[in-house]
């Protein structure tokens, strides 16, 4: 006798439609979980790229560097330069105020900032490893005169660099002749004509903020005004500027 | 007349695919819960790295004679213990708990430690007061006591 088996209910088109459905409401919640942690991760990338590009444009405009006069360690070595008795960047001028302790911070030195200049066009990595102290982001710092017209690399005094063309990532170009500068013009990138930017640069279109810095040094002398900037960056498409305004100090012999 | 079971192939298959659904459900949440715990001991860390760098910075750049007192966290996310380096010579600031560690650039090289070299803050899980000081253009960080009540803690 053949016993007749009744279509199982388990199997039907409802648990098929429900396991579907289950399945849909699972992958969007799981995409929009991975969406907004990969956003939340984003501004914490901005936020540490901002705090990285702050803090060392700050560094650099308000320490003199270590030792304090780092300029004056680097030695020749062969065609290029010897920089390793250079601990830490600074620009800041060494000079002290009469009566005061500190440093004269945002006032900075051409002859540290030329140096710089030389070295981050020379060796970008090591030049990146000293100032950033670490690998994870890449940076370009960018020296332009705040009012348009005015040249203010011009006629500083470098005690430390006698003759020297020193050329800027962007090309522009330093001359340096018996320890004073003169600047020439014309390099390939017409707009910045007056700017001097060394470092992995890239259009800051990307950028994801721009803050600026309106602390400014009060100091009673006619002095060149220069815009020190900072763009620090992990990729192009994530990108901070800083700017830190300072005085260029000219010296005299 | 007996008859015979009706569930058991069907039931198999569909107990089978719910716990696959499960399981892949599972593995899922706690890939997520796992990336985003990861995240967020990354982020604190960081935070509290940041904060220390930015006391010392902010002492370095005040003067010879100013102290502050701040506040640090007893632990990170999720109940971890962590440790505070600063090395001689070096213008960083480390923060390491268990395997990880991060680090901070700091804008001086003069920092030093009234506690015992190598200069290095262990958290016990309570939150733990310390002294930054500029003295002499030397950045000090030690355990001089709690902060005083008007203090306000960085975190």
């Amino acid at each position: 006798m053949v016993t007749k088996m009744d279509k199982g209910q388990l199997f039907t088109w409802d648990m098929v439609f429900g396991t579907t459905l289950f399945m849909v409401v699972l992958l969007m919640v799981a995409y929009l979980w991975d969406s907004t942690v990969s956003e939340i991760q984003d501004a914490e990338i901005i936020y540490d790229i901002g705090w990285h590009a702050t803090m060392l444009s700050e560094a650099l405009v308000r320490t003199p560097g270590a030792p304090d006069l780092w300029e004056k360690t680097i030695v020749p070595s062969g065609p290029t330069w010897d920089y390793s008795n250079v601990l830490m960047f600074g620009f800041a001028d060494t000079q002290q105020l009469i009566g005061s302790k500190n440093i004269q911070d945002r006032l900075i030195d051409p002859d540290k900032t030329l140096w710089f200049i030389r070295m981050v066009s020379e060796d970008y990595e090591l030049a990146r490893a000293m100032v950033l102290r670490t690998g994870r982001y890449d940076f370009y710092v960018q020296f332009k005169c705040r009012e348009a017209g005015v040249d203010c690399f011009r006629n500083l005094y470098v005690p430390t660099i006698k003759n020297a063309v020193i050329t800027c990532d962007n090309g522009f170009v330093f001359n340096v002749v018996n320890n004073w500068t003169s600047v020439s013009f014309g390099g390939p990138y017409g707009p910045w004509l007056d700017t001097c930017i060394v470092g992995l640069y890239t259009t800051p279109s990307g950028a994801g903020f721009i803050t600026s810095s309106t602390k400014n040094a009060v100091f009673n002398e006619p002095i060149n005004v220069t815009e020190f900037s900072w763009v620090n960056q992990r990729s192009f498409d994530k990108a901070v500027e800083i700017k830190a305004v300072t005085y260029m100090k000219p010296e005299f012999t | 007349m007996t008859s015979k079971a009706q569930t058991s192939v069907e039931f198999m298959v569909v107990l089978g695919i719910v716990l696959v659904i499960f399981i892949i459900m599972g593995i899922v949440i706690f890939q997520k819960m796992a990336v985003s715990s990861g995240f967020k001991l990354e982020s604190h860390g960081k935070r509290v790295l940041y904060s220390i760098a930015e006391n010392i910075n902010e002492m370095a750049s005040v003067g010879d004679g100013y102290h502050k007192c701040v506040t640090l966290p007893g632990e990170l996310y999720g109940g971890r213990l962590y440790q505070v380096l600063v090395y001689p010579d070096e213008a960083t600031v480390f923060l390491e708990t268990g395997d990880m560690i991060w680090s901070a650039p700091i804008a001086t090289m003069n920092v030093s430690c009234s506690i015992a070299p190598p200069c290095a803050l262990n958290t016990t899980g309570t939150p733990i007061d310390v002294w930054v000081s500029n003295e002499g253009g030397l950045v000090v960080l030690g355990n001089h006591g709690p902060c005083e009540r008007d203090w306000i803690g960085i975190w």
